[in-house]
């Protein structure tokens, strides 16, 4: 089987849902660096992941009074105690992880320290600029080098399109932060997407940031790099919607 | 050595009432229904609890709700009055003036689009999309081959594009006149 023949709309949908083998999935990344078609098609079906899931996340039963189904003896204790089990899928790579936590009022307790065992070495993506989806990324930062304090695991954060202003200077209300985390830990990397930076300069938009920051690839080689290497992607739209459960 | 469901009656009752969101986001994009969404659900649950005891592999739980949930969406449209077969029609390209006002928002252009996908093509890309299971688990709860998952997902997918675009473009005109 040569690896054309593999690449039928089947295979691709196969690979952004994370159904691939590691062989087949690896033939696909390969294709998708040298083929725009397969790059462009696998796009669109990650879109088509996207706003499904965009458009359903938020519903929301209008019925709160499930008493009625419920049996007496205590065991709505277990309601407050939610397991959420969301499939995370890897924009590019069509990897899956998942992080498990038990909601609780404390929302970073989400990202327990037995998620973060099993997936220690995280690509963190943020592609909006919105001060609610910094405060998640900054958050899961902490959390991270909390969880890791001996400098085993890796986490990078890598910023494209609207969510370059969380690591642009005088734009980013965690500029110092910033700053101090990557001088500090040399396993948290700050990296902003190069071809974005090019679109804002050819809007005339001179982006600075701090000299921590990684501003040498596009976003798209940084996290296909890394996933090949068996990081785990998560975007922080996600990260936010396990947080809201 | 299994054990036995009974002994882990009260972890899956609540596993079972805290799948409701799981299931209602499903139940909302296969019938556009809140409330029918609503029904289902509780429906589902309701079973869910009352035969526990059948369930043989706790591990399969959610899946086997699933197949409870699809199975009360198949008997609903089996027997709603004035059944209207949806599989053959397409997503309307000329949405009336209150169809355009609700088309603002990409969640409404969204479930819009879903609601005009064919049944069995909704009932799959729901599964896959909103609730991540497997292709041989949505295999496994509607009764058919994995290939036919997968050629069901792929026109849902293709059809899901090109409607969705279609009526973006429409917003886009609507914005501009």
């Amino acid at each position: 089987m040569t690896d054309d023949d593999r690449l039928d709309d089947y295979t691709l949908g196969a690979f952004v849902d994370g159904q691939l083998d590691a062989e087949t999935r690896q033939v696909v990344m390969n294709a998708m660096r040298t083929d725009a078609e397969v790059r462009d098609h696998v796009c669109s079906l990650w879109k088509a992941k996207e706003l499904m899931w965009l458009g359903f996340e938020d519903a929301r039963s209008a019925r709160h009074d499930m008493s009625a189904v419920i049996s007496p003896g205590g065991w709505m204790r277990y309601a407050a105690s939610i397991c959420i089990v969301l499939i995370l899928g890897g924009v590019m790579g069509g990897y899956i992880g998942y992080l498990a936590g038990h909601s609780s009022t404390d929302k970073a307790a989400v990202m327990t320290v037995d998620a973060l065992e099993k997936v220690d070495r995280i690509v963190l993506h943020i592609s909006k600029s919105d001060q609610a989806q910094f405060k998640a990324a900054m958050d899961f930062v902490r959390m991270f080098m909390h969880e890791h304090p001996d400098g085993r695991g890796s986490i990078a954060v890598i910023a494209n399109a609207g969510g370059l202003d969380l690591l642009r200077a005088g734009v980013t209300p965690y500029e110092q932060e910033i700053a101090e985390i990557t001088s500090g830990h040399v396993n948290v990397h700050f990296i902003a997407c190069a071809q974005s930076i090019r679109t804002l300069r050819n809007q005339g938009i001179e982006p600075e940031f701090p000299s921590t920051v990684d501003a040498s690839l596009p976003a798209f080689d940084q996290i296909i790099r890394r996933v090949e290497e068996g990081w785990r992607y998560i975007s922080v739209d996600k990260l936010m919607k396990i947080q809201r459960g | 050595m299994r054990i036995p469901a009974i002994y882990l009656y009260p972890a899956l009752r609540a596993r079972i009432v805290e799948s409701r969101g799981r299931l209602y986001r499903v139940a909302l994009a296969w019938c556009g229904d809140a409330m029918l969404a609503d029904d289902l659900v509780q429906d589902t649950v309701v079973v869910a609890l009352a035969k526990l005891h059948q369930l043989r592999d706790p591990q399969r739980l959610h899946a086997w709700m699933w197949g409870i949930m699809y199975h009360k969406w198949q008997h609903y449209l089996r027997d709603r009055p004035n059944c209207v077969e949806i599989d053959d029609q397409l997503t309307s390209e000329d949405p009336s003036p209150s169809d355009r006002y609700h088309q603002g928002s990409i969640v409404d252009r969204v479930r819009s689009v879903v609601s005009g996908l064919p049944e069995d093509q909704r009932v799959v890309i729901s599964l896959v999309d909103l609730d991540g299971l497997s292709y041989c688990e949505v295999a496994e709860i509607l009764d058919v081959p994995i290939g036919t998952v997968m050629s069901r997902l792929h026109r849902a997918r293709k059809r899901f594009l090109e409607a969705f675009d279609r009526e973006t473009n429409v917003v886009m005109l609507r914005v501009v006149e």
